[in-house]
């Protein structure tokens, strides 16, 4: 039996975990464990992040080494439908659909993830309170602000309840002042499952995440706590921005 | 939370989410595009030209598929092209239903409005058309063609849309569809068969669809709609049952066209009975639904047969072309295509030519004929100006019609 197997005390185990476009190593077997509930995944573009995305969420295979997480290992292809039910995702470049209204996006996606027909307005109702969408539910998409539309792809992403969700660069194209909404909106969820967030922006990853990965070219730089990560205890307001980009640069080199 | 909601069956969701995605977005803007041009197609094509029955007006619907094809594999790429642009089917293939799911609503959506399309074209079309004449089963295999053609154009479209992504792809296919329709409709020999459309045929009543043909045509754009769904869905479970069915819709439909003639009517079943006239040993059959000119069509058989007296002895079988196999020793009878008055009479003399001559100058002897006939009696049968034959002796006359029939064949 695996390591990733055996595991039940980690919210997140990865071994060895590889990943090639044709010849480009994305990823070179990671290893990592995880406990808490928030992960932040940090590093460059093309560091690899959102291919490592993809293998949480069930969108590719590893092509070598394995995960576990919420419950689900990823060579257990007969429970991906199981494990896809529970699984909230926020991709980078997903366009919503704007014709549609709040309330038929949430259904629409309520049903592709086989949330039982007689609690999808439930579901959608309680997605869009946790944004504080409700009172747009019956609005076009396309008539939404950008920190509307962003909220709206993460009312989405939990309008399964689920037990992972995983973020890919959510808080891109937002202002500052949509970015600190945004990461309040996630807070009131990271407690009900595990939150794998991929970003660029460190100050997203301080304010959300209790645990980093920093990836770059495809390999690991650090795995850890954001205690450690930072190399002190958080604040009473978290770790600050300035801490976390400073650990940041030390592994990635700012040319990059 | 609403008592609807929590008693919605699956299949409900399924309706609701389509009738959402129909309304919105791609799926609306490419089907209000269809739906309209269709009902311009319908509203501007000449319908006045054509004869009474189903037969033409559904011709009519076949033929518009040289725009609604193109609009339709158009639409489904352009609809499914726009989920695999924006990373929809990406995200969907993280969900329990998959992209298979997805693109079925949106490919659903774009059915409905092309459906809402043939239909509302053929509606218009049959409104604006005299519907008084035949309908028969091969005559609805020409809207069923329509359907099959549109069907299989939204799926192939939907099919390749998924899997291209520049926006490039629909315009590409619609104008490929385009040509396709176009080049075959003109194409040389049996080539012709693999044009679906069959543009300029006027049904007359006793004329149906080549079922032979519009029904092999059929069958293959059936077997494209079934392979371009198991590409666009990828169900393996069933993707060989898919190509199985496919390839025998496709094997029957190419037996069918082998079998078909290239002309794209044939006659209808002759009916068990016909509608029978008689007067001055000349009987006169026509279809049951050819009734209403039984009497004028003999009047002027008959009229035409006594002013031949006494130099042509006219008489025997007539019938309108189909009943053959009723009527075996007569001599085809024309029913003239429209019903204008000297109409009859034109048809009824070349009818009575056919019966006293045969060969190949029937023609110019149902010509000379009719100027003899106008110069001995009142009737206009044709322009000819052949007048001084009646102020010559009886004796003359008899040589010269006997001179007249030598020229031709003896029947």
């Amino acid at each position: 039996m695996t390591e990733v197997s055996r595991s039940t005390q980690h919210t997140l185990l990865m071994s060895g975990v590889s990943f090639r476009y044709g010849k480009v190593k994305a990823l070179d077997e990671i290893t990592a464990r995880f406990h808490s509930n928030a992960v932040a995944v940090l590093g460059p573009n093309g560091a690899g992040k959102s291919t490592l995305l993809r293998l949480l969420m069930s969108a590719a295979r590893p092509d070598a080494g394995s995960f576990a997480v919420a419950g689900w290992h990823s060579d257990d292809r007969a429970g991906v439908s199981v494990f896809r039910q529970r699984l909230g995702v926020m991709p980078q470049g997903m366009r919503l659909f704007g014709g549609y209204t709040c309330r038929e996006f949430l259904r629409y996606v309520a049903w592709l993830r086989e949330v039982p027909s007689a609690q999808v307005e439930h579901a959608a109702t309680r997605a869009l309170e946790v944004v504080d969408l409700v009172d747009r539910a019956d609005e076009r998409v396309k008539r939404l602000s950008g920190g509307m539309r962003q909220r709206l792809g993460l009312a989405q992403a939990i309008v399964n309840n689920p037990r992972l969700l995983v973020l890919d660069e959510p808080t891109v194209g937002l202002d500052p002042g949509q970015r600190a909404d945004f990461r309040r909106y996630l807070a009131r969820v990271k407690d009900e499952c595990l939150v794998v967030l991929a970003t660029h922006l460190v100050d997203d990853a301080a304010a959300v995440s209790d645990e980093v990965l920093v990836l770059d070219e495809g390999s690991t730089r650090f795995v850890g706590s954001m205690r450690d990560f930072v190399g002190h205890p958080a604040g009473e307001a978290g770790f600050s921005s300035a801490d976390v980009e400073t650990a940041y640069l030390t592994l990635v080199r700012p040319s990059q | 939370m609403t008592v609807a909601g929590q008693q919605m069956s699956r299949s409900s969701w399924w309706f609701r989410l389509g009738i959402t995605d129909a309304t919105s977005g791609t799926p609306l803007a490419t089907g209000i595009v269809s739906f309209l041009a269709a009902l311009t197609i319908g509203s501007l094509a000449g319908t006045n030209i054509m004869l009474p029955g189903w037969a033409d007006p559904f011709n009519l619907g076949l033929t518009a598929v040289l725009f609604q094809a193109p609009l339709a594999i158009g639409s489904g790429a352009t609809a499914a092209g726009w989920l695999l642009r924006h990373d929809v089917l990406t995200f969907a293939d993280t969900t329990p239903r998959g992209r298979r799911a997805a693109l079925t609503i949106t490919t659903a959506s774009v059915l409905l409005w092309q459906a809402a399309a043939v239909a509302g074209l053929l509606a218009v079309v049959l409104l604006r058309s005299d519907l008084a004449g035949p309908l028969t089963p091969a005559m609805l295999l020409l809207p069923a063609l329509d359907v099959a053609l549109v069907v299989a154009m939204v799926l192939v479209g939907s099919a390749v849309g998924s899997h291209v992504k520049t926006v490039f792809g629909a315009p590409v296919l619609a104008v490929g569809v385009f040509v396709w329709l176009y080049a075959s409709a003109y194409a040389p020999g049996r080539w012709k068969l693999l044009s679906p459309t069959y543009s300029e045929i006027f049904y007359q009543n006793y004329f149906e669809p080549n079922h032979a043909l519009v029904g092999g045509q059929a069958l293959i754009a059936t077997a494209v709609a079934i392979s371009a769904a198991a590409v666009l869905f990828r169900r393996t479970a069933y993707r060989w049952v898919a190509v199985g069915v496919a390839f025998g819709l496709t094997v029957a439909g190419g037996a069918s066209l082998s079998v078909a003639s290239i002309d794209p009517v044939q006659y209808r079943s002759p009916p068990a009975q016909a509608a029978c006239a008689t007067r001055d040993r000349i009987t006169l059959c026509v279809w049951p639904d050819s009734s209403d000119v039984l009497q004028p069509s003999l009047d002027a058989l008959v009229s035409v047969a006594r002013s031949a007296r006494p130099y042509i002895a006219i008489s025997g079988s007539f019938f309108q072309p189909g009943l053959q196999s009723l009527m075996p020793r007569g001599t085809v009878y024309n029913v003239p295509a429209t019903r204008q008055e000297g109409g009859f009479d034109f048809v009824a003399l070349r009818a009575a030519v056919d019966s006293v001559v045969c060969g190949k100058g029937r023609s110019r002897a149902a010509s000379e004929f009719a100027g003899w006939l106008s110069a001995r009696s009142s009737a206009s049968y044709y322009s000819a100006s052949s007048g001084r034959v009646s102020h010559l002796p009886r004796a003359k006359q008899q040589y010269r019609v006997n001179q007249w029939k030598s020229q031709f064949g003896r029947c």
